[in-house]
């Protein structure tokens, strides 16, 4: 039996919410604060990002961590690579360790390929020998031999990450630590940093990787964690831990309902109630690409006379900007009721509708948005809901693979027919 | 090279682990030699702002206190006088600056990788020390021009360096610590540098200051670094063990309490940043 290289016992870590979500964080700020009573002083609440976990890792696993965002995935890496501190609890790890929470840390854009590297790998811990040794495989591996020259602000973003990628894949610890930096670059590109992270755990190295690829996890990792609030709800065989992951996720099903006006997203103007996905008249996040997605966003009015608007942003799996939707009325189809009127106290439900046959296939995620005047967001949920548009095949008939796009609308198409054959006389 | 690694809850004030930072070595050397590349690559003139800079400035003050003032120099000429002042002043003005805002800076760094947090404040004096060895560079210079030689005392030149140092990163380390929480004292910091400067014989010497007024420069101990630049350097003024040696301890004294509080903070900065 292999020995144990990593042994976390009853780690805990506790935020401030006031310290992560404050504006302004001036000196002005704390001397008014000393002012306030102490009433106002209790809304600085605090968050276990992470609450009692213990594990152990056997040296060359590959064990796999997830669970949704906030969970305190992050958190727990960055505990590991010794970049915040535990509030409780203790690790012990045994071996050189390099952690990548990023590629590409510490890159200065004045500064040419090859300075960068000698600069990127002795941040991420290499020592000067190490780099020199490995120069010419940094560059072979990011194949940007012609630009090693020239100051990294002029490549383009794939070359960038790709040499960023390269030095981290030279770094040769005993024990690796990964925050999805496999969501960056294009295909192929992660296609390559997935080969070398397989590679990596062959060399009996032992790896440590967060992601919510579950096609990553589930190709990399025997074994996995799931988090579920700051807690280590799950840990087995990767299967099995990603299906109860996806079980739990169905407690929204479609429907994030705030119970505690306090802990809503808002403030003392607006306060979000709840934010639905309904379709085919039914609250669900699993909607037909034939059908309507009715995105319906209730919110408490306080304050007397304001002048509300109601906006969400749609973004697909890996993160992009779909698009943005709001009910200023410039920007819809039709004036919606309350937008540029002063509403009065009281609930509201805005509702935007997203027409059928027209999202891709795939998953889609939300944030909603509350705000005042025209762009001043006073409620801000990001990422509260996410639904999967499924292709019930009623769609396209014709053409099975995959099909490509981040929207898939029936548009208006004509072909003529211009001229018979014979009529053609010259090339 | 296997080594383990425990981590902890921080409990109270731990002592500082100079082995790491001597094992991080070369990663000051790194971040020093970024900066400094950084900041000349897309200057037009690159290193020669280094050298106008400070002439320009001893120039000015020539003019302004020596010529239009008609403050005297302790003997010296008038632009040699300052000139050494000027170079002294702006090591320890800068390194005090870029020591401060050097967490807040690196906050990439901070936030995505460990390394011994003193690393970054260490490094943010190789930008000074850069212009300091052009500006004394310059110095000599002026010294061949006027013929002016260093008697023995220029032996003592070192410790005065070292004295300036300890006082300057010892307040940058304490600066640096509290602008990852309190952003605006930033400007606090260079307000009091600019009052700090003109309490400083800089750019005039001591005998024009008014007798009633003298205590001030004397609480100052920056005025006995640059009369110690002076005294070991051009041989002017009037230097005794007393003066160095309460010197010494003050810089001492706030060196370690300026390496305390950034040890106490340090592992907050990932949090706040």
């Amino acid at each position: 039996m292999s020995k144990t290289v990593i042994k976390v016992k009853d780690l805990s870590k506790l935020y401030h919410l006031g310290e992560l979500h404050k504006q302004s964080n001036s000196f002005r700020d704390k001397v008014t604060n000393f002012f306030k009573n102490r009433e106002e002083k209790k809304k600085n609440e605090t968050l276990w990002a992470l609450k009692d976990i213990s594990f152990e890792v056997k040296q060359g696993e590959v064990v796999g961590i997830i669970g949704r965002n906030g969970a305190g995935k992050s958190t727990l890496l960055k505990i590991l690579s010794r970049i915040t501190r535990p509030t409780k609890g203790k690790a012990r790890i045994d071996g050189r360790v390099a952690s990548l929470l990023e590629v590409g840390t510490g890159f200065h854009p004045e500064l040419t390929g090859r300075e960068n590297i000698h600069l990127n790998g002795s941040i991420l811990g290499m020592k000067r020998t190490e780099i020199v040794r490995k120069f010419d495989e940094i560059v072979a591996f990011a194949e940007i031999e012609k630009f090693i020259d020239t100051p990294v602000k002029r490549y383009s973003s794939g070359m960038y990450v790709r040499l960023a990628f390269a030095v981290a894949a030279h770094l040769e610890p005993e024990i690796l630590l990964v925050d999805e930096v496999l969501a960056v670059g294009d295909i192929s590109f992660q296609k390559k940093c997935l080969g070398t992270m397989g590679d990596v755990a062959k060399e009996g190295r032992t790896v440590l990787f967060i992601s919510h690829n579950m096609a990553a996890i589930s190709n990399l990792c025997k074994r996995t964690i799931l988090l579920v609030n700051g807690k280590n709800e799950h840990d087995g065989p990767t299967n099995k831990v990603i299906e109860t992951y996806l079980s739990v996720g169905n407690e929204f099903k479609g429907e994030q309902v705030w119970h505690n006006q306090e802990t809503a997203p808002g403030n003392d103007i607006v306060r979000l109630q709840a934010v639905r996905i309904i379709s085919d008249g039914e609250i669900t996040e699993d909607v037909d690409i034939q059908k309507d997605v009715n995105i319906e966003m209730e919110f408490w009015n306080l304050k007397a006379g304001a002048f509300i608007y109601s906006g969400i942003i749609l973004l697909d799996k890996m993160g992009v900007g779909v698009l943005a939707s709001s009910n200023v009325s410039s920007v819809c189809l039709a004036d919606d009721g309350w937008y540029g009127r002063p509403h009065p106290p009281g609930l509201f439900r805005s509702t935007c509708v997203l027409p059928g046959n027209f999202l891709n296939e795939g998953q889609y995620k939300i944030n909603a948005i509350i705000g005042i005047g025209v762009s001043d967001t006073q409620a801000f949920a990001e990422q509260v809901l996410t639904f999967t548009v499924h292709d019930t095949g009623a769609m396209r008939k014709e053409f099975m693979g995959g099909w490509l796009g981040v929207v898939r609308p029936r548009l208006d198409w004509k072909t003529d027919f211009c001229r018979p054959f014979q009529d053609v006389k010259r090339l | 090279m296997s080594n383990q690694i425990l981590i902890e809850a921080q409990k109270g004030w731990l002592g500082i682990n100079f082995k790491e930072i001597y094992e991080y070595r070369e990663l000051i050397g790194f971040l020093a030699w970024r900066d400094v590349l950084a900041q000349y690559k897309q200057a037009v003139f690159g290193i020669a702002w280094a050298i106008v800079k400070p002439i320009s400035q001893a120039l000015i003050y020539t003019f302004i206190f020596g010529n239009v003032a008609k403050l005297s120099s302790s003997g010296l000429p008038y632009p040699l006088f300052t000139f050494c002042g000027i170079m002294a002043w702006g090591f320890f003005s800068r390194s005090l600056s870029s020591s401060t805002g050097s967490i807040v800076g690196n906050s990439g760094l901070i936030t995505k990788v460990y390394f011994p947090r003193l690393v970054v404040p260490l490094s943010a004096l190789g930008r000074g020390g850069i212009d300091f060895f052009i500006s004394f560079a310059v110095l000599v210079i002026l010294m061949l021009v006027y013929g002016i030689s260093p008697g023995l005392q220029i032996l003592f030149f070192p410790l005065f360096l070292l004295l300036g140092l300890g006082i300057t990163f010892g307040i940058g380390l304490i600066f640096s610590a509290i602008v990852v929480k309190y952003r605006d004292l930033t400007y606090a910091l260079s307000f009091m540098i600019s009052i700090w400067f003109w309490i400083t014989p800089v750019a005039y010497g001591m005998e024009n200051i008014p007798q009633k007024w003298l205590w001030i420069f004397y609480l100052n101990p920056m005025t006995w670094i640059i009369q110690g630049f002076r005294w070991s350097l051009l041989g002017v003024g009037e230097m005794d063990w007393l003066k160095i040696l309460i010197t010494g301890l003050f810089s001492l004294v706030v060196l370690l309490a300026g390496l305390f509080y950034f040890r106490r903070f340090e592992s907050e900065f990932a949090d706040i940043i």
